[in-house]
């Protein structure tokens, strides 16, 4: 819509093989991941604690440096963005942090907190930046009484509507929200994702939506991708993901979610991997040790990305998974 | 900055250290303006007098007025305590701040290295080596201790700064591609003010000190006065029975280091309830 670089073939943001590791590379966080955000559209990224998720979300605003694979935002690699290029695909992510009392610089009031990408990217003359601003605050639920006040004046709540309004006052296509909600309680929780579908609906934003809560991403996903120990094991379109998932750790994740308790479990999966460390050997399955329906051949070869076929293909997406239950030698049930 | 100040006033300690700071601050803003102690080096009666109304702690060996001279060092005290103070701030809020930033690299390495070689070095030899370098230059004490106090300040805001850069404000703001210089100096250095504050206070006092002991061991000050020489003068005398210079002396340094310990302590109290990032 405002770039030329823009395609009709390209998502708005495609990870190939994004590949992250920490300590001279001796701690894997993230494991050839890819997929793809579409303009305008929700991906729920889901996984336990330590999956990788947050380090995928840092790399994509290049936080922190990807050791191997591409990002590609509107078809162009982020990490290989000329100075002027970079600046102006910044301009066009942003995100939003789970804690929104570390997220908002203390000593900083919100009109100076939400001008500055204004003036950072030097968009509009000074009149026009705050009246953006004031804009923002009113689509975000806030009055502009608030702007002189600092952070610490404000609920959870209204912090986290102060985040989301920094993020997007730059008109950003796409929005990553790390855990967004999940340090909310349920009834603000319940507002901030009715606010984002708002805001979303109006503006035709694209958001990574990564959380831990299964619940939280069947109500605002269009398309769901599961992480475990840094490599993504499912993508598929909501509906699907939700009626007919296909790995055996989205199964279990769904049917614990359904229990109304993920956190539990989750939390057992952190204890069982407490780093976030993939040390498995790579010619096996990362989720071989805790599945349910391991095979012999799960513990002797890594299963390769397979995308499944339905008879009636008329859904959005196609459904990707890395399980050895769907290699074409296997395939006994339908 | 208000809550902060509130919360002091309400502290009884705390603003005792105050008034008794500005009691002597005062002292030594008239001594600068030429209005109090200018009679300091003035002999104005005979050899150790004792206490009377025109010498309310009589006389030095010279016949020189001990009130003048006292009154004067504090002007010293505080020329001392504010210069240094400030320059070994800035440094080592700076280097600190940097340090911290790029932790790791090579510059983080350079700065850790040179503190540590600073630190290692015997304070006082370090203090007589500069003056010796410098011929008796009168700021020679004054760089010694700017060189070797930076390095406590920026130890602290390296540590503070290692912590503040995971923060997501900061993230925020290199997520968008703020150059390093604007995120130190606008987001993360305004979050350290009140350790840096804390830690100023405290650099006072050492100042202080340090001036006293120099200036005692002949290091110090040269054309002037101040509560350590005035302590130097009085070894001798003590033993005679004269203990003017000696009670002078030690009376206000010890209440201005005092007065700084329990500001330097409230103040702490004030920052570490105001609620700054946790």
């Amino acid at each position: 819509m405002t770039s030329q670089r823009t395609h009709p073939a390209h998502p708005l943001l495609e990870l190939r093989n994004l590949s992250i590791s920490f300590r001279d590379r001796r701690q894997i966080a993230v494991d050839r991941v890819s997929f793809s955000v579409l303009k305008g559209q929700t991906l729920g990224l889901v996984g336990a604690s330590g999956a990788g998720k947050s380090s995928v979300a840092r790399a994509i605003l290049r936080l922190v440096q990807a050791d191997g694979g591409e990002i590609l935002f509107k078809g162009e690699d982020i990490h290989r963005m000329k100075s002027q290029q970079l600046m102006a695909a910044r301009q066009r992510i942003q995100i939003v942090f789970q804690e929104p009392s570390r997220s908002l610089s203390p000593k900083r009031t919100v009109a100076e907190s939400l001008l500055e990408p204004l003036q950072h990217f030097a968009i509009g003359s000074p009149t026009e930046r705050s009246r953006k601003v004031k804009k923002i605050l009113l689509t975000v639920g806030l009055d502009h009484d608030v702007l002189h006040h600092y952070p610490h004046q404000f609920s959870t709540g209204q912090k986290q509507r102060i985040a989301i309004a920094r993020a997007l006052v730059t008109k950003p296509d796409l929005v990553i929200a790390d855990e967004a909600v999940s340090s909310l309680d349920v009834s603000v929780q319940a507002q901030i994702l009715q606010l984002i579908q708002t805001l979303q609906a109006e503006y035709g934003i694209a958001f990574l939506f990564i959380s831990h809560d299964l619940a939280v991403i069947r109500q605002i996903a269009d398309g769901v991708a599961v992480m475990y120990r840094g490599q993504l094991l499912e993508q598929a379109p909501a509906d699907t993901f939700f009626s007919q998932p296909a790995h055996p750790y989205s199964r279990l994740l769904l049917s614990l979610a359904s229990l109304d308790e993920p956190s539990p479990v989750l939390n057992h999966q952190q204890q069982l991997n407490p780093d976030g460390i993939t040390n498995h050997r790579p010619s096996a399955c990362v989720y071989s040790a805790g599945c349910a329906e391991v095979m012999p051949v799960c513990g002797q070869s890594e299963p390769a990305r397979i995308e499944i076929k339905y008879k009636n293909q008329n859904m959005r997406g196609s459904h990707c998974v890395r399980c050895h239950l769907y290699d074409e030698t296997n395939i006994n049930e339908t | 900055m208000e809550s902060v100040w509130q919360r002091l006033r309400s502290d009884g300690y705390g603003m005792l250290g105050f008034y008794i700071i500005a009691v002597f601050a005062l002292a030594a803003l008239l001594v600068w303006s030429g209005l109090l102690g200018q009679s300091w080096a003035v002999v104005s009666g005979g050899r150790w007098e004792s206490i009377s109304s025109t010498h309310w702690f009589g006389t030095n060996l010279l016949g020189q007025d001990i009130l003048q001279r006292t009154l004067f060092s504090s002007a010293t005290a505080f020329e001392v305590g504010l210069s240094v103070t400030i320059l070994s701030t800035l440094l080592g809020t700076v280097l600190g701040a940097l340090a911290g930033w790029f932790r790791s690299s090579w510059l983080d390495e350079l700065i850790l290295w040179v503190k540590g070689v600073l630190d290692s070095i015997p304070f006082y030899l370090f203090a007589a080596a500069i003056a010796f370098a410098l011929q008796g230059n009168r700021w020679a004490m004054h760089l010694a201790m700017v060189i070797t106090f930076w390095t406590t300040t920026a130890r602290i805001i390296r540590g503070e700064v290692i912590r503040l850069k995971q923060r997501e404000f900061v993230e925020a703001a290199r997520a968008i591609g703020l150059p390093p210089r604007t995120i130190i100096f606008r987001h993360v250095l305004p979050n350290t003010s009140h350790i840096v504050l804390v830690q100023a206070t405290i650099v006072f006092v050492a100042a202080i000190k340090t001036e006293v002991i120099l200036s005692f061991l002949g290091l110090g000050i040269q054309n002037g006065v101040s509560w350590g020489l005035m302590l130097a003068e009085s070894s001798q005398e003590v033993l005679a029975g004269h203990f003017g210079n000696f009670a002078a002396a030690s009376i206000a340094l010890f209440l201005l280091l005092v007065g700084f310990n329990l500001l330097a302590d409230s103040l702490q109290d004030a920052m570490d309830k105001r609620r700054s990032v946790s």
